[in-house]
This record gives C-alpha cells, sequence and structure tokens, in this order.
C-alpha cells in the first residue's frame, strides 16, 4: 500500500469554485464598496464553505493508502476486475473520494479511462470498490499511476494526489470454440503412448497448497503447524505428476500489417492452451515465433497458462526463417516421441513432407528433418478447412457471449 | 433516477424559494414569492416527478429572451430602486424558465448562482429582521444543496459514464468493426454509490453551517469600524408614515393604524439601564399653532415651520441642561429609514421626534439641531455623519418627574434675551395662540366660546387657569363622548366647522378632534395653547428595555400656556416652569395614558422575544458601528478595554449566575435530582424495550428491566476497560467480543456451549452473508478479525493499543452494516 503525499500544488480550485469564488467576491466588493453590512455577512458565511471544503479536502487526503489488485493477465473481449482498495489512515472518514484510473496501450497512443467513486472510507479502516474492463484487442497494456482526488462536501476545491501504482497488463488473445476433434487431442493414443501415470502416493506430486480435512484423507497429509493455527484440521495437497508431454509450435510467419492469420492462430492457440491447461496432467513445450521467439515448459497449469498469455499477447508476425533449424532445437528439450503440434500462418514448411492418414482427422505429416523424419501436426490456420477445427471469435458480441 | 435526484430537486426547491421569499421581503412585495411558489411547485411535480413535460432548450432559451427583454424595459428610465428591483425580478426569471427544463448538475448550479446573486440584491434592498430568520435558513439550504449537488454531481458523472459505455459496448455488437480510437471499455457501475450516509451527511451539512455563521460571525465583529454603520444603498422605494406636518380636516384626512414602525425608543438611566416609565411618554414632532379655514378645509398648520428653509437663522445645538433641570435620564431614539419626515420637498432634512424638554450631551450627534422658531429638532444633513440610508439613531437627556416618567409640562423659553423683546414676544405668542388673529374667530367659533364659558363657569370666577384645563380636559373625557377612528359612520354637518359639529352635535371622533376641540375651548377662555402632534407611548418590550413606536401611536395633543402667576413652587423646583411660563400638557382623548392593562400573555412574551431579537439585529447586526461594538467589548481597536470588558462581563454575569442558584431552597434541587434520575431511567427503559421488540423477544416489565440492567453492566465494563491503563490486557472479559455477541445475539445468532468462536465466527459469518449478499469482504474481514483478535486478547500475547482500536472500528463497521 502506498501511502499519499500531500502536497499544496494538488490543491485545485474547480470550475464551481470559479464560479462560487466569483459570485464570493462580487458580493464582498459590492459590500465593501457600497457600505452593507449584510452583504459583508453573506460574504462571510460564503467564504466559510469554501475554507471548510479545502480543509476539509486537505484533511481527507491525507493518510490514504490505496491498492489496486490487478489481473495480471486477461483476456481480450472478456470483462475482468479491478479491484481498488482505499484504506483511511487518519482519525477522520474521508468521504467521496474518486480514484481516477487510465488504462494505455504500450505505445501510450490510446487509452480508456474510468473514474470510481469511493463514497466512504472510514477513519482506521478501508473499503474497496471495483471497476470491470474490458479490452478489444490482445496486447501489452499498462495502467497508469492512480489519481485520488476529492473535493467533498461542496465541490468547490479538489484536492489530489498521484499514487505511484503503475503496473502491466497483458491481454490475451480472444478465444474461440474448438471443434470435438480437439476434444481428446491431448490425450495419448493408446497404440502408441501407454498412459505412464499411476497413483504413486501424495507424496510424488509437487507440493499445490493447502486445504481443510475431507473425510478419506490420509493422516500423513495432515499439517499440524497449519491445524494448529487455524483451529481445524488442514491437509496438505500435491499435484499429480504426469510423464505425458505435448510440444507445440506457434509460427507468426508475414508482417504484422499483412497477417490476418496471425491473429486467428494466436486465437487458435490462447483458446488450445486454455483448454490444455484446464485439463492438466501433462507437461507443455511452447515455443513461439515471431517478432519475438519465446519458449514455455511446464506443467499444464494456471501458471503456465499465464506466461505463455503474456507471450501471446505480446507477440507479433515477422518473416523469420530457419523454422526447422528451430524447431529441431526446441525439441532438443523435450521427451523422444511426443507429439509435436504446429500452429501455423503457412502451409508446411516442406514441400515433401508426408500427409499421414490419423485417427483423429488432424492434418499429419512427416516432416523430413536433419537426422530424422518428424511426425507432426500441421495446423495452417490460413485453410479453409482451418474452419472445421476451430470456430473463430467473428465478434466481440460473439466473443463476450 | 439517479440516486439522490430527489434530494437535490427538493432542496433546490426550497432555496429557490427561500431566495424569493428574502427578495420579497426586502421588495415589501410578496407577487414575485408567490409566483415562484406556483412555478416551483409546478416544475418539481409535473416536470420532475411526474416528468409530464419538460421545455426544450431552445424554448427555455426564448422565453429566457423575452423575460430579460421584459426585465430590461423595467430597467430602462427608472431610478435606481427600480433598477436594482428589475435586476432582482430578471434573476427570478431566470431561474424559473431553467426549472421548465430537464435537470442536470450544471443547470442547478446555474440556477444556484443566480439564486445567491438574487439574495445580493435582496440584501441591498435591505433586509429586516424577518428576513434575519429567512436569511439563515437561505445559508443553510445553500450548504447543504451544495453538498448534494455534489454526490448528485458524482453520480450523474458516473450514470452518464455507463450509459456512454453501454452504448460502446452495444455499438460493438452491431458494428464488428472495431472503433479504432478505443481500446475498450472500462466502467465502473453506480449502484452502490449514493445517499447511504444520508443522516452523516445532514450532520455534516448542520456542522457546516455552523461553522459558517461562526466564521461569518468572527469576521463581522473583528472588522475595524471607525465610523456609522453600513446599512448600504437605500434604494428600497421608500413607504412613508402617515405622519404629515398639517392636520386637516376634510373626508380624505384619514387616521393610518398600522404596525409599521416608525421609531424605537430607550430611556436610560445613569448607568445606562433601561427604564420603564410610569406614564406614557409623549414624543413631540411638529408644533401646530394656526386652526383656520385654507384650501377648501379646516387644518392645522404652523407657518413658522416655513421658517425652517432659513434654518441657519433659527437653528442651533440643542441646550446643554444645567442644575434646575433635576435627574436627567438619556433617551435613545432609533428612527426607521421609512419614518424620515421631511420638512421640505426640497431639503433632506427631516423631522426628529423626542420627549421634551430636550438637552443634549456628550453623545447627541452633531446632525441633531434645534430650531428655536418652530421649536423642533431635526436632522441637518450638512453635518450628518450617519448612513443616510439606514436608520437614524440619536441620543438627548430629559428629565425625569419624580422617577415616573416624563415631566407634565415644559417651561417656557423665550427666543430673545433682553426683557422688552420677551415681552413682546409673549404678546405675539398669546395674541396668536389665543386665535385673536385669526378673522373669524368670534363667529365661526361662537358655539364653542359658549360652551367654554357654560363650563368654565361651573367653576366659579376665582378658578385659575390651570383649573379651566383640567375642566375641560375632564369634560371632554365624559363618557358624552366617544373615541373612533372611523368617522364614515358619523353623521356630520358639512355646513359647520368639524369641530363644532363635534363638540355639540355628534361629539365622536378621534384625537385630533378631541385636542382641536380643547384647543379652541382654550382659546375661547383666552388661555393661549397649541397643539403638538407626534406620538403618545408604543409597546413596551421588557426584555429589550425600549419603546416600540408604530404608527398606531400617532397622536395629537395640546400645550396650553401658563403664565408665571399659574405655575406654582412645584413646577419651578422641578424644572416644568421657567420665570416665563409654562406648557402644560393636556391630552383630551379618551384612553390615553389610563389604557387598560393587562398581564402580558404567552403571545406577548412571545412578540417581545421577537421584538428584542430585532433590536438585537438593528443595532448588533444591520446597525453595527464604532458605538455598539465599544459597548459589547468587540472593538479589535481597543484591545485592552475589549479584553477586560469582556472578561468582566462574563465574571459578573457568572457571579449572578452562582447568587442566583444560592437563593434555591433545598427541596427544589431535590426535586429536580429526582426528575433527572427519573428522566434517564425512563430513557433507558424505552430503549431496552425496543431493543427488545426489535428482537422480537417479550417486553414484561421484568425482561425489559433486566435489559436494561445487563445494558448497563456492559456499557459500564466498556467504558471501565476503555479507560483502564491495561485496556489492552484487560482481565478475561473480551468487552469488543461480548459486544460482538450482543449484536449477533440481537440478530437472532447465539453462540451454542459446544461451539467455539471459530466455528461461531463462520456460522455467524455464513448467516450474515445470506442476508447482506453485498459487503461479503466487508463482513467476513470484520468477523475474522474480532475473532482473531478475542484469541489474541483471551489467550496471549494480548493486544495493543492500535490493534484493540481496530478491532473496535471492526465492530463498529459491522454495525453500520447490519445496522
Amino acid at each position: 500500500m502506498k501511502k499519499t503525499t500531500f502536497d499544496l500544488r494538488t490543491i485545485r480550485m474547480s470550475l464551481e469554485g470559479w464560479y462560487y469564488s466569483f459570485v464570493l467576491m462580487f458580493i464582498g466588493g459590492a459590500a465593501i464598496l457600497r457600505r452593507a453590512n449584510l452583504l459583508l455577512i453573506l460574504a462571510a458565511m460564503l467564504t466559510a464553505p469554501l475554507l471548510f471544503n479545502w480543509r476539509f479536502v486537505m484533511s481527507s487526503m491525507r493518510n490514504l493508502v490505496l491498492k489496486r489488485r490487478t489481473p495480471r493477465l486477461a483476456v481480450a473481449g472478456e470483462a475482468f476486475r479491478i479491484d481498488l482498495t482505499l484504506g483511511n489512515m487518519a482519525s477522520m472518514d474521508s468521504w467521496h473520494v474518486q480514484v481516477d484510473e487510465t488504462l494505455v496501450t504500450e505505445q501510450g497512443k490510446q487509452s480508456t479511462s474510468v473514474a470510481v467513486i469511493v463514497d466512504r472510507v472510514p477513519f482506521k479502516n478501508q473499503t474497496t470498490r471495483s471497476y470491470e474492463c474490458v479490452l478489444w484487442k490482445r496486447g501489452h497494456y499498462r495502467l497508469r499511476p492512480s489519481r485520488i482526488s476529492t473535493s467533498y462536501p461542496i465541490g468547490l476545491v479538489r484536492a489530489s494526489a498521484k499514487i505511484d501504482n503503475g503496473e502491466s497488463l497483458y491481454v490475451a488473445p480472444p478465444q474461440g470454440t474448438l471443434s470435438s476433434v480437439w476434444a481428446d487431442w491431448s490425450e495419448p493414443d493408446e497404440v502408441d503412448e501407454p498412459r505412464g501415470l499411476g497413483n504413486k502416493g501424495i507424496q510424488d506430486g509437487l507440493f499445490y497448497g493447502i486445504r481443510e480435512f475431507r473425510q478419506g484423507d490420509s493422516r500423513r497429509a495432515i499439517h499440524w503447524r497449519t491445524s494448529a493455527r487455524l483451529g481445524k484440521l488442514a491437509v496438505k495437497q500435491f499435484e499429480k505428476q504426469t510423464d505425458r508431454e505435448l510440444n507445440i509450435v506457434i509460427d507468426l510467419h508475414g508482417t504484422p500489417e499483412k497477417s490476418n492469420g496471425a491473429e486467428l492462430a494466436l486465437s487458435f492457440a490462447a483458446t488450445l492452451m486454455e483448454q490444455v491447461c484446464m485439463a492438466g496432467h501433462c507437461e507443455v513445450n511452447l515455443l513461439a515465433v515471431g517478432d519475438l521467439q519465446r519458449r514455455h515448459q511446464g506443467q499444464a497449469g494456471p501458471s503456465l497458462r499465464e506466461s505463455v498469455g503474456i507471450t501471446l499477447a505480446e507477440i507479433q508476425a515477422d518473416r523469420h526463417e530457419n523454422l526447422d533449424h528451430r524447431i529441431a532445437d526446441f525439441l532438443e528439450y523435450g521427451k523422444h516421441g511426443s507429439p509435436l503440434l504446429v500452429i501455423s500462418t503457412r502451409p508446411s514448411i516442406h514441400r515433401d513432407a508426408i500427409p499421414l492418414e490419423s485417427p483423429k482427422h488432424l492434418p499429419y505429416y512427416v516432416l523430413p528433418m536433419d537426422e530424422m523424419d518428424l511426425p507432426c501436426c500441421w495446423i495452417n490456420v490460413t485453410d479453409p478447412n482451418f474452419r472445421e477445427l476451430f470456430i473463430p471469435p467473428e465478434t466481440l458480441a460473439e466473443v463476450r457471449s | 433516477m439517479i440516486r439522490g435526484e430527489r434530494v437535490i430537486q427538493l432542496n433546490m426547491a426550497l432555496l429557490i424559494m427561500a431566495g424569493a421569499l428574502l427578495l420579497s421581503i426586502a421588495q415589501k412585495d410578496y407577487t414575485v414569492f408567490l409566483i415562484t411558489t406556483l412555478t416551483v411547485t409546478f416544475t418539481l411535480t409535473v416536470i420532475d416527478w411526474m416528468r409530464l413535460i419538460s421545455f426544450p432548450p431552445l424554448v427555455a432559451n426564448v422565453l429566457a429572451f423575452v423575460v430579460t427583454f421584459f426585465a430590461f424595459s423595467q430597467f430602462l428610465g427608472g431610478n435606481a430602486g427600480t433598477k436594482l428591483n428589475a435586476v432582482a425580478n430578471l434573476l427570478t426569471y431566470l431561474q424559473l424558465v431553467l426549472l421548465l427544463q430537464r435537470k442536470n448538475p450544471r443547470l442547478y448550479w446555474q440556477v444556484m448562482m443566480l439564486s445567491l446573486l438574487q439574495v445580493v440584491v435582496a440584501a441591498a434592498l435591505n433586509l429586516e429582521f424577518s428576513a434575519g430568520m429567512v436569511f439563515l435558513a437561505y445559508i443553510t439550504l445553500v450548504v447543504v444543496g451544495t453538498i448534494h449537488l455534489k454526490i448528485f454531481r458524482d453520480n450523474f458523472r458516473m450514470v452518464e459514464a455507463e450509459k456512454q459505455n453501454e452504448e460502446r459496448l452495444n455499438r460493438s455488437v452491431t458494428e464488428p468493426a472495431l472503433p479504432s480510437d478505443e481500446i475498450g471499455v472500462a466502467t465502473f457501475r453506480v449502484s452502490r454509490l449514493g445517499f447511504r450516509n444520508e443522516r452523516k451527511i445532514a450532520w455534516q451539512g448542520f456542522l457546516l453551517c455552523l461553522c459558517s455563521l461562526f466564521f461569518a460571525f468572527a469576521v463581522f465583529y473583528s472588522i475595524p469600524r471607525f465610523d456609522a454603520a453600513w446599512f448600504g444603498p437605500s434604494v428600497n422605494p421608500s413607504q412613508q408614515t402617515g405622519f404629515t406636518t398639517e392636520i386637516r380636516f376634510d373626508d380624505d384626512a384619514f387616521l393610518r393604524e398600522s404596525n409599521q414602525p416608525v421609531f424605537r425608543a430607550s430611556f436610560l438611566n445613569a448607568e445606562r439601564r433601561p427604564l420603564e416609565l410610569a406614564v406614557e411618554p409623549y414624543f413631540r414632532g411638529l408644533i401646530l399653532l394656526d386652526y383656520q379655514f385654507r384650501e377648501g378645509s379646516w387644518k392645522w398648520e404652523n407657518s413658522r415651520n416655513q421658517a425652517t428653509r432659513r434654518r441657519n437663522q433659527g437653528a442651533r445645538n440643542l441646550p446643554f441642561p444645567d442644575s434646575e433641570n433635576g435627574q436627567l435620564i438619556h433617551q435613545v431614539i432609533r428612527l426607521e429609514p421609512d419614518a424620515k419626515v421631511r420638512l421640505h420637498e426640497n431639503s433632506q432634512d427631516h423631522l426628529l421626534f423626542a420627549v421634551y424638554p430636550i438637552f443634549q450631551n456628550a453623545t447627541t450627534p452633531e446632525d441633531v439641531v434645534y430650531h428655536r422658531q418652530a421649536e423642533l429638532i431635526f436632522r441637518d444633513f450638512d453635518v450628518t455623519k450617519q448612513s443616510e440610508n439606514g436608520p437614524y439613531k440619536y441620543e438627548t437627556l430629559t428629565p425625569l418627574y419624580r422617577n415616573l416618567g416624563q415631566l407634565p409640562a415644559t417651561p417656557y423659553r423665550p427666543r430673545w434675551k433682553d426683557a422688552e423683546h420677551i415681552a413682546r414676544q409673549l404678546m405675539q405668542e398669546k395674541n396668536r395662540l389665543t386665535g385673536k388673529t385669526f378673522p373669524r374667530f368670534f363667529t365661526d367659533w361662537n358655539p364653542i366660546r359658549l360652551k367654554g364659558i357654560q363650563i368654565a363657569k361651573q367653576l366659579g370666577d376665582s378658578a385659575s387657569r390651570r383649573q379651566i384645563c383640567n375642566r375641560f380636559v375632564n369634560y371632554l373625557k365624559t363618557p358624552e363622548f366617544s373615541y373612533t377612528r372611523d368617522l364614515a359612520s358619523i353623521e356630520r354637518n358639512s355646513d359647520l366647522d368639524p369641530i363644532v359639529d363635534f363638540l355639540i352635535n355628534h361629539k365622536t371622533g378621534h384625537c385630533e378632534y378631541f385636542a382641536t376641540a380643547l384647543a379652541l375651548l382654550l382659546r375661547s377662555q383666552d388661555i393661549p395653547c397649541r397643539l403638538v402632534s407626534g406620538f403618545r407611548g408604543g409597546d413596551y418590550n421588557p426584555l429589550g428595555g425600549f419603546y416600540d413606536v408604530r404608527e398606531k401611536h400617532a397622536h395629537v395633543w395640546v400645550e396650553a400656556y401658563l403664565e408665571p402667576q399659574d405655575c406654582d413652587e412645584d413646577m419651578l423646583s422641578t424644572g416644568q416652569a421657567s420665570r416665563y411660563g409654562s406648557w402644560l400638557r393636556l391630552d383630551p382623548t379618551p384612553g390615553g395614558s389610563e389604557q387598560e392593562q393587562e398581564s402580558p400573555g404567552l403571545l406577548d412574551q412571545a412578540f417581545d422575544a421577537v421584538g428584542f431579537a430585532q433590536k438585537i439585529w438593528d443595532d448588533y447586526v444591520m446597525g453595527l458601528d464604532h458605538e455598539s461594538r465599544k459597548f459589547n467589548g468587540f472593538d479589535p481597536t481597543d484591545q485592552s478595554a475589549a479584553t477586560w470588558g469582556t472578561l468582566n462581563r462574563v465574571q459578573q454575569a457568572l457571579q449572578r449566575l452562582y447568587g442566583g442558584l444560592r437563593t434555591i431552597p433545598w427541596w427544589v434541587w431535590l426535586v429536580i435530582l429526582t426528575v433527572i434520575v427519573f428522566g434517564i431511567l425512563y430513557v433507558l427503559y424505552c430503549r431496552a424495550r425496543k431493543r427488545l421488540q426489535t428482537r422480537g423477544s417479550t417486553t414484561t416489565t421484568g425482561t425489559v428491566w433486566n435489559e436494561m440492567v445487563q445494558t448497563s453492566l456492559s456499557t459500564f465494563r466498556q467504558f471501565r476497560s476503555r479507560f483502564s491503563k491495561n485496556a489492552g490486557h484487560a482481565g478475561r472479559t473480551v468487552d469488543f467480543y461480548e459486544e460482538f455477541l450482543t449484536l449477533m445475539k440481537a440478530r437472532g445468532l447465539q453462540r451454542l456451549p459446544h461451539q467455539t468462536q471459530l466455528e461461531f465466527a463462520r456460522a455467524s459469518t455464513d448467516s450474515l452473508l445470506r442476508s447482506y449478499p453485498d459487503d461479503q469482504q466487508n463482513i467476513s474481514e470484520a468477523v475474522s478479525m474480532i475473532t482473531t483478535f478475542f484469541y489474541a486478547q483471551r489467550f496471549g500475547p494480548g493486544l495493543d493499543a492500535s490493534r484493540l482500536s481496530k478491532a473496535r472500528q471492526g465492530l463498529v463497521q459491522l454495525k453500520e452494516i447490519i445496522g
């Protein structure tokens, strides 16, 4: 939490305040020039609220702290929530505090802003308000430093302070709908790949977290220290590990201006990754090649989803070469025999790639590589048949629905 | 409708009406207030609430143009007052035109600014005390209105932003191509925002008003004053009192019987404490000498008044008192602006009223001038220092007769110093004041002369002039004569002199008839006399110790000249007569000083209080000047006097209070104590019963008493723990948790014997969340914090002051949520 530092320069007279002051000066001037006691009283009585407003906003802004909770990754076209928690460390309530938030693109050329009003922040307490955002396009955005201000009670004087809480926000590509053929794509072929994962006991997975004790849980899993702290039994939870591995390559070939397929490819990749990460139980190796090249490796889950999402948010199409070498390098780290999926904006890079008859009706090929031929599933998003595999989000309305 | 809109609508409606009322009071014409009230009611109901119609901005602009044109036509060609009134009316009409439109914060703000300017004009037109209360109410409405407007403006902006966002979202649905200049929509939903804390906002508004009042008080009284009070420009069309410089007896002549104040008079002793005179004071204005038929009617006039045109010849300062004048009292008179009777059309000088004889002292203003020939005092505008527009305040001295009131007679003061001139003057006076210079004296007034002889004969030949005067007065006060102001119902003979007709035939009239009849009776007996017009009595205000003299107190009486041989020793010793004679005051009007004195009722006391407040307003607000502030110890230019004067007054007040309290007998204290104790018990009982009713429990006497005792003990424990040194580690009971349990109990949630505190917290949180889904986070956090802190307090390591304070705040927050 960042505490506001009060600065006189942040006191501003509002437009209404200027009108009010003008009328006040008029009355005061008339009172003195025309020697009228009653006008003098009127002027004094109208000056008091102005001064009170000034004093009140100064006191209200002191010792205010703001905490913003922002998701690191959002999805284009989908609403996400940003929570603002205002804490008041002073000994009096703060009223009608306005928090101005601005979201800008990385280049800072376009922006959208919102004003959040917190009607009351009790003293020695905090209040949380949220606002929702929908961003049309994927990309890297920045939340500018928040500006908190108040002009309560009468709106003539406004005190504001800048909170140094600027942060990044990544917006992943919008998600479409995968066709049914993808439902069990990530499941290994029973003929080629035996299920490798058995129940090896609770200690075999990675530590995931602690949850409440449920009937049937092993007593070995009880975390006694936490149980004592919480006053109830808590057990350790582990993730199951798997030997299964998926290799995915995203190939964005083209230029940012002339590559309609890139957005489609990214949308498809994001949708696929969402499904994989939701299902879990496998290790994913992902290589994204475009204007930048990034490699992700890890257990399918929220963490991987986030890191891949960030890459998908940032990457742009590019005319890169030597994809086969990059794939070869990429596969060196993977397990032998794991399936490879290439999502590309172009047909297979090898003209002599041999199509395979796949039981799952996916476009499988054998790519002749330097050392050996590599079987892979090559998805060309510019292929008209791609629509049978993936229904993209045509409009934002569809995206939202 | 946006939340809070109705509040601001009502607030603004009241504000506009209060502003119009202020203006109407200043203008003394309530047409504007009536029009405003009707329009505001119409717009509030039809446009704002029912939303049946509203004027589009174009129509409103045209209307605004029309009213501006109308006001401009009023503005042209008028005097300063008319111009200011035209501006004020224009401001009112513009407000009303704005009200005819659909409202938004900007429009409300414009209305408020116009209203403020309107009040400025009203203040320039000069506000009376009756407007003072409205003025305070207006300021309160302005302050509360600005708070409401601020909240409404925020809400309005939020709602508008939300609408725009909705539109953008809808547009993105219908138009698949994304707007190039937009990256998305950020929305803050305002459903939670609004007047959730109305009571607190109202309290803040009240505090703000109070602060404004104190601030205005401090500023107003700390600005140095070196001269007269600031009454502002005089632009109000003055409504002159009915007091005239002559008395006519034609059909058009009538007496005003209004309550319009003319002046306020205070009689102060040497310590400047107010006195109430035992008899009604007679405030002399003009002296009328000649009764004659001129310009088609019988009338009294004083040709000497013409001499005031050459005031420098006859004018001089008031005389200083001498040792013969006995005990003197101060008479302080504040003449209303509307009550300034000009002596001539071409002169600003105006007549002043006072109880005679009159002397000056150090505080008598220089501009109070005594005109020897006309025997009146007036205000000389060439040397005046007071504001010409406001009321005029002057102070003189007058003798106090036997601690009762004013002297029954005033000494004759010749204008000349040498004996020859004095003798000649006396002769002229006698001839003139016995009416012998009037050519038709013996023909027209023969019936009066015969009547006078008839009445005087009853006293015998040896009767003194004074006895004859009193006999005539008593004759006119017999039941034979009756008093009325309604002369239209009397059958009168227009062929006769009106006084002959009055005295011989109908015998009904008002003070002018009675006084004239007496004067003519006296003159018929060769007793010189003159008519005096002025004011008699007034409404005495015991709270403020002053007389409120109104238009209805206008009066006419007679002064008869007593020669030196008619004046006794007593008259000479008490300053009623000089060695040249005396003017004996004679009031023949029935129901004069012997007016029935009823004990004041509640209503009278209320009027007295209002009158006193009016005096405070006039003296220390509207009419605050160097003198009045010095008198009250508020003079910043004289720090020592101010400080010590104020401190002395406070000390004296405290001493008086202490002395007063000591005189109260012990049994009165016992009664007061008993009443207080029973009062407290009754309040506690009612509150306990209400609590039980809220919970749905039975409210028998026993349960209510039990609840009362429990609550009191709990409060006591809280109080004790709050001030305990070991508040953070207090005993085994944790007061905030006890309070939390009580709060939960009131909601029907009670910790069961087998439940741990943690389990109870979970259960109560679940239950509360079902009732208050919006405050999920706050409830969970508060309950969790209270329970955690309870454990820390109960089983160690204890809570420091800040954490204890946090726990209490959590409790307060919980109370606020679940109410």
